[in-house]
């Protein structure tokens, strides 16, 4: 039951970003709702779940992307198995950890997919300002998918 | 780190590395199929998304609507007034026309005059003219409308006459039933009703005959229409018969009457 939900929360969150996508860039908002999902669910389940999730998620992502099939669940796979190891040394109760993960993640993420970009010889992804924004923006949302991912695992 | 964790690792990086490897053929489909399985998630998502905007384009419509309301509601009253204004005009357009018509055709001479007053002591039986000796009205000359006799003045100030109706108890006029030439004498019976006395025995005036003023008596011209016969039966005296008359004039919605001064053909020449 509580892989069904979290799969649907998964897919809830990436089909949310695509709704969402004409409204957040009319107010040039680029929150990812995958990504923190994917974080937030990292930091607080094993190695196994988090990149499980993350690849689902990437997958997910991808489904309503024009980039290839599956990057960003290389992206989201090693986020997500770097922040679920580091789950026992962080105090994660505390929202401002939580957003610092989600901000951080973000950074962390853009640098992956540039990286990424680059290996495959591509044009590099956005610029730092946007960057900056979307990590802002997802280091709010960042509490709230706590509080979901925490309700669900309870 | 444990061998378990980069065990996980490992599998993940495997599996991770073998979609992004995956031919196009086979991720392509699989794209779109997992399109195509989210795709009514998004379309409830938009839709709610979309709801405010709905509402709000919604709630504009309607402010908009009732505005256009208002302001159609506001026109339709104006218009509606405006209708019966014209519909008030047109009655009394047609009323003056006859009332015209009835002065230019007939053989009196008439002076017109509005009602513009009523005896209220007495219902109906007296009215106020708006016309009086300076225009020419004296005491006894008759007021005639288009419908036929109303009665005769019995007071004449320079400025304003009283009338006396033909329905009034006090009021007598010389009538004919129009069909048998019958002669009697009508008067007020009771509201709004006439009687003619004096009919021969045994009349033979029907309902529905016609009973017109036969001239007789000085006051009012002959043939002016007074009403119509109700019924007939015996007098008191069982020497005469009366008829009840409903009169042709509608006493209740007098407005505009004629005084008659005198006929075409000379100064009270219709009296003999």
């Amino acid at each position: 039951m509580k892989v069904l939900l979290g799969v649907f929360i998964i897919a809830a969150a990436a089909t949310l970003q695509t709704a969402c996508a004409g409204v957040m860039a009319r107010v040039h908002l680029g929150a990812d709702l995958v990504l923190v999902s994917v974080l937030s669910l990292a930091a607080l389940s094993g190695n196994g779940t988090a990149m499980a999730a993350a690849a689902l998620a990437g997958l997910c992502k991808d489904a309503f992307s024009a980039g290839p099939f599956g990057a960003s669940s290389a992206v989201f796979v090693p986020l997500a198995f770097f922040v679920s190891r580091l789950r026992d040394t962080l105090w994660l109760a505390h929202w401002t950890t939580q957003s610092a993960i989600a901000f951080a993640g973000t950074f962390a993420a853009g640098a992956l997919y540039a990286l990424y970009a680059e290996l495959r010889s591509e044009p590099a992804f956005g610029e730092m300002g946007p960057l900056l924004v979307s990590a802002a923006v997802n280091a709010c949302l960042a509490p709230a998918c706590f509080r979901v991912w925490r309700a669900v695992l309870r | 780190m444990s061998s378990r964790s980069v065990a996980v690792l490992v599998v993940a990086a495997a599996l991770v590395c073998a979609f992004l490897a995956l031919p196009s053929r086979v991720s392509v489909p699989a794209r779109a199929w997992l399109a195509e399985a989210l795709f009514p998630l998004v379309r409830f998502e938009h839709g709610i998304l979309g709801a405010p905007a709905d509402i709000r384009n919604a709630w504009a419509s309607r402010r908009l609507l009732e505005e256009e309301n208002t302001v159609l509601r506001r026109q339709f009253d104006e218009l509606r007034g405006q209708v019966a204004a014209l519909r008030g005009l047109k009655e009394e357009n047609s009323r003056l026309h006859r009332l015209l018509e009835f002065k230019e055709s007939g053989p009196l001479r008439l002076l017109p005059a509005e009602v513009i007053g009523r005896d209220t002591r007495q219902w109906y039986s007296s009215i106020v003219i708006d016309k009086g000796t300076r225009l020419g009205v004296l005491p006894d000359m008759p007021v005639v409308t288009e419908d036929g006799v109303v009665g005769k003045v019995i007071e004449a100030a320079p400025g304003v006459s009283t009338v006396l109706l033909i329905v009034d108890k006090r009021s007598r006029v010389g009538g004919v039933v129009e069909r048998t030439r019958e002669t009697g004498v009508a008067g007020g019976s009771s509201f709004n009703t006439l009687r003619i006395e004096y009919l021969p025995r045994r009349s033979e005036a029907k309902p529905g005959d016609r009973v017109v003023t036969s001239g007789l008596g000085g006051v009012y011209p002959r043939g002016l229409v007074l009403g119509d016969v109700i019924s007939v039966y015996d007098g008191e005296s069982g020497l005469a018969s009366c008829a009840d008359i409903s009169p042709s004039v509608d006493f209740s919605r007098l407005e505009a009457v004629f005084v008659v001064t005198g006929a075409r053909g000379g100064e009270g020449d219709f009296l003999r």
